[in-house]
């Protein structure tokens, strides 16, 4: 809404453009009687003002948005794959020695810690997490969560790091539903002639998926214990990977425990049940000491080639 | 006549002040600005408890932050002043020289070669000044903590005084983060501020203790 004659340069007088002081006056003067509670039921274009009052109303975020952490300790097993995961490495855990009664320790634990009575809950540096949800959606358990609490500033460095008992939820919010679902999608994988039996994945897998059996070597004429993996119930946290000496475990991805929501998608188009390319992967294993369960694949299709 | 030739001098002196070279503007300014203010009626007036507490109210509510964007928390920066969160309403202005700032609002990591800049803005800001640390690459780098080129924290640099974790922090969390500077400064008085999980640090501005080879905010004993 510019005037023309501002522009006109024909003449040398110097020209203000017009209305510089009483358009801007008038716009606003609409604006206030557009917003104003009684009056702007009866302007035409009357609404409700944009601005909402921060300090004294508060906006009520979606669901889904990542704010202040805060971890189930019924639900949370101990399993180290949040810290593994976080692309800030901003995840500590922290050991807490427990009374023998106490509702945290259940039975879905590593053997170490029944046997030293204690329990691995995570702490955050709030002042260092992306707060990209990567530790919530790769939770075996279900026990992250993240509040829609964002008002997290404070005065110091040190009060951003907030350790497991700060970000406990309340006992009372707690379904205590016990879920346990593989997300990473690899599971371990054995070289039994690596393997020197010190049953120290046994004691640290926090499932209790591992039991050991005997295995084809000898040591001293006898057979030395080997590892033998429940695969529908192991989560992939890679504990026994991280702690075994002799590196005989490696990840590999085998298999879904329900494949049929899965779709491989190629380039030309064309769609296929993940579940068809199941059983191929599955034979061509040679590493694999127990096979897994292939019971719930239907009808799987002739191998080509 | 010797008087008059006095009293024009004096005049050019004062009305001349923009063409003085620097070193005998700060010898003019010590001596008729400085010096009244430092000892004589001025000084007993300022340090009145009635005008302490009006300047007081007068800084908490007028925090005027330097509208400087480092990366992707300054688009947040922007969105807290549009209509949605006027932040106007709570005195926050911002202002595009570092001379009518109150407030250094960091949003962004600060690279090794931006430091110099950092510095040199918190330099030229007059004197009752706050830092606010905007998003986590500010508190300690964030993504680029192993980086060979980031700063790891503001608070290496320059003295902060708030710190807003987020990535990127919403609107709301910067206004609730202005809001709690205002708190720092309203209970400058008191001396100890404190914190969302109830301890107590030290609430004058850019204050940090050294306690046990370890640069902290905590206060003192004796000071509570």
């Amino acid at each position: 809404m510019k005037s023309q004659k501002s522009y006109d340069r024909t003449s040398n007088r110097k020209k203000r453009p017009r209305g510089t002081v009483v358009r801007p006056l008038l716009t606003t003067l609409k604006q206030t009687v557009k917003t104003t509670p009684i009056i702007r039921r009866l302007v035409p274009g009357g609404r409700k003002p944009v601005t909402f009052l921060y300090p004294y109303e508060k906006l009520e975020l979606f669901k889904s948005y990542r704010g202040q952490h805060s971890i189930d300790w019924f639900k949370c097993i101990g399993c180290e794959l949040c810290a593994k995961v976080c692309p800030n490495e901003c995840i500590y855990f922290e050991t807490i020695k427990m009374e023998e009664n106490s509702p945290y320790l259940l039975s879905k634990r590593s053997k170490m810690d029944t046997i030293k009575k204690q329990i691995k809950r995570p702490a955050v540096d709030v002042g260092h997490c992306l707060f990209c949800g990567d530790c919530a959606e790769y939770c075996p358990t279900d026990a992250w969560t993240f509040l829609q609490e964002c008002e997290l500033a404070d005065y110091t460095r040190e009060d951003l790091f907030y350790h497991s008992d700060e970000l406990k939820k309340p006992d009372e919010l707690s379904d205590r539903k016990q879920v346990l679902y593989n997300r990473q999608g690899d599971e371990p994988i054995l070289d039994v002639d690596a393997c020197i039996g010190c049953l120290r994945c046994d004691r640290e897998c926090p499932t209790g998926c591992i039991s050991m059996t005997n295995g084809p070597n000898l040591r001293k004429d006898k057979p030395i214990p080997i590892p033998e993996f429940n695969y529908t119930v192991c989560i992939g946290c890679q504990q026994c990977v991280d702690v075994c000496p002799a590196n005989c475990l490696h990840m590999e991805e085998i298999h879904y425990e329900t494949t049929e929501i899965f779709y491989n998608v190629n380039f030309r188009g064309e769609t296929h049940l993940l579940e068809d390319w199941v059983p191929k992967k599955v034979t061509n294993l040679k590493m694999s000491v127990s096979t897994p369960k292939t019971d719930s694949v239907k009808t799987p299709p002739p191998p080509t080639a | 006549m010797s008087n008059e030739k006095e009293r024009i001098e004096q005049k050019n002196a004062i009305t001349n002040i923009a063409g003085f070279e620097s070193d005998k503007f700060i010898e003019w300014v010590a001596k008729n600005i400085e010096k009244p203010f430092k000892e004589g009626r001025a000084r007993r007036l300022i340090n009145n408890n009635l005008v302490q507490g009006f300047l007081n109210w007068a800084r908490r509510n007028s925090l005027w932050p330097l509208h400087w964007g480092i990366m992707c928390c300054s688009i947040e920066m922007a969105a807290t002043s549009d209509p949605r969160y006027d932040v106007e309403r709570l005195g926050v202005i911002y202002r595009s020289t570092p001379r009518q700032c109150d407030v250094l609002l960091l949003n962004g990591p600060i690279s090794y070669k931006l430091r110099p800049t950092v510095m040199r803005l918190y330099d030229q800001m007059p004197d009752p000044k706050w830092v606010i640390a905007m998003g986590e690459c500010t508190i300690c780098g964030g993504p680029y903590y192993d980086s060979y080129s980031i700063v790891k924290g503001s608070y290496t640099v320059i003295p902060t005084d708030i710190f807003i974790p987020g990535c990127p922090v919403r609107p709301e969390a910067l206004m609730y983060g202005f809001l709690k500077l205002s708190q720092k400064i309203k209970s400058e008085k008191k001396g100890f501020v404190s914190t969302r999980k109830g301890r107590k640090v030290s609430a004058f501005k850019g204050h940090m203790a050294q306690f046990k080879g370890e640069v902290t905010y905590e206060v003192p004993e004796e000071l509570r």
